[in-house]
This record gives C-alpha cells, structure tokens and sequence, in this order.
C-alpha cells in the first residue's frame, strides 16, 4: 500500500496537473549516457505510443533535456541538447536570447560580449519552450584581455541517474 | 564454458554493464580466445542502436566498431609477442 502511495505521489509530481500534459507519454529509460559513450537516451517507447522524431523529453515537467532522434516501434532514442557540439538557441534569465552550444554531460557553454550582464544562479531555458529551464549559470569566465565572456551552464538534474521522462508529442 | 556461451553473454552485457566493463570484458575475451572478432560486431551493436550522428554515407556511427577493432587487432599482435 505504502509503495503504492509513493509511486502515485512520484507520478503526479512527475505529470504535474493532468490536463496540461495530456499529449505527453511517460517514459522508461532503457539506457541512460554512462552506459555508452554516446550522449544518447534509449526509450521504452515508440511509434506504437505516438513518438515521432523531434518530439522533446523532460525530466518532470520543466526541465526538457534534449529531443527524438531515432522511432522505432517499441523504442525510441534521444540525444540531449547538450550533447557536444550541439547548438540551440536559448533565452537567459527570460531577456537575453542567444545560442548553447553543448558540451556533455547536462552541460552548456555560452559564449556572449562582456558587457552583457548575467549573473550566477540565472535560469536559462530553450526559446521554444518558455517557462521551462535547461539550467542555471553556474560560472562565467572572463579575462580583461577578451572581450567575451564563456559561460558555462549546468543543468540541476543528474542525467546519469534518470530513469524516467516525459515525452511531449510535437503539435 | 565454451565461446558461444560467452558470446550469449557478452552481447547480453552490451546492453547491461557500463561501457568500460563490456571493454574489458572485450579485452579478456579476446585475450582467452583465438580471433575474438565476435567483439567487433557487439560494436556495431552499440553503435547502431545507441549512436547518433552518421559518419560519411552511414546513418550510425563507427567508434565503438573501430574501438573494439583495434582492440582485437592489438589483443592479436600482443598474444603472438608473448608466445
């Protein structure tokens, strides 16, 4: 009774308010990146649930963690947005759009002009999906000499330890 | 235990053990047994259902076929210097 009780309360944090997700499908992860080095999710799911390539997978409802690259009819797989060298284009702190570039690991780089101002701890998320966050800014680094400024972005969940996602179904 | 039970059991372990362990285990394999080239095709494997980016005009990747082919071939080179 008690295990039920847990798993109702892990799935409803998971699926947040039923209505809003309801074109979402929760998924298993068959094989998370440290079983492989290839930054890739394998999934339980598959065209027969109605994933299609470049639908988005998160990790309970606000943080989206990459896209479906592969469908096959029971399993699907998925590269992380911050996969090496995979760009995408990011809002921080809800004001200043620019690009990630991935660097592994749930990590991102940015690399923006000095004089724009950002600040440790700002949320980044991708300019698809406001509302959602991809991570935080967890240092930024810059010299005198350069006028840029590298800052790195982590995302706040261990992907090395997740076993469940939510796969939104592309309009 | 023969080779093609260990077979059975390496590919099973592709999909079970962290990549560094199913390496080593390539390793040993190949160090037990005469042209281990059963590894190769476990890389393969890997990269086709895991791997994301093609190379050239394949839709998958090759890094772990090549990985574990040069692990055979040095497994290979390494056995005949030590007889």
């Amino acid at each position: 009774m008690e295990t039920l009780r847990e798993e109702n309360i892990r799935l409803k944090k998971t699926l947040g308010r039923k209505e809003e997700f309801k074109d979402a499908t929760i998924a298993n992860v068959l094989s998370r990146p440290n079983k492989t080095l290839y930054d890739t999710f394998l999934l339980d799911v598959g065209m027969s649930d109605g994933i299609r390539v470049g639908d988005v997978f998160s990790y309970e409802k606000l943080n989206i963690l990459g896209e479906i690259i592969r469908v096959d009819n029971k399993t699907s797989l998925a590269r992380l947005f911050s996969s090496p060298d995979i760009e995408s284009r990011v809002v921080i702190s809800d004001s200043i759009a620019t690009s990630a570039t991935g660097i592994g690991g749930g990590n991102f780089e940015i690399i923006m002009p000095k004089d724009i101002t950002v600040s440790e701890g700002m949320s980044v998320h991708l300019e698809e999906f406001p509302g959602t966050k991809i991570g935080y800014i967890e240092s930024i680094k810059l010299t005198d000499s350069d006028s840029f400024q590298r800052i790195l972005v982590r995302n706040p969940v261990n992907i090395f330890q997740v076993d469940e996602v939510l796969v939104y179904h592309k309009q | 235990m023969n080779r093609l039970a260990l077979d059975i059991i390496f590919f099973l372990s592709v999909f079970l053990f962290p990549w560094w362990l199913v390496m080593v285990f390539g390793v040993v394999l190949a160090f037990i047994f005469k042209n281990y080239f059963e590894i190769v095709f476990a890389g393969i494997i890997i990269d086709m259902i895991f791997g994301d980016k093609g190379i050239f005009l394949l839709p998958f990747p090759i890094f772990y076929t090549l990985l574990f082919l040069i692990i055979v071939v040095l497994v290979n080179l390494v056995k005949t210097r030590l007889r």
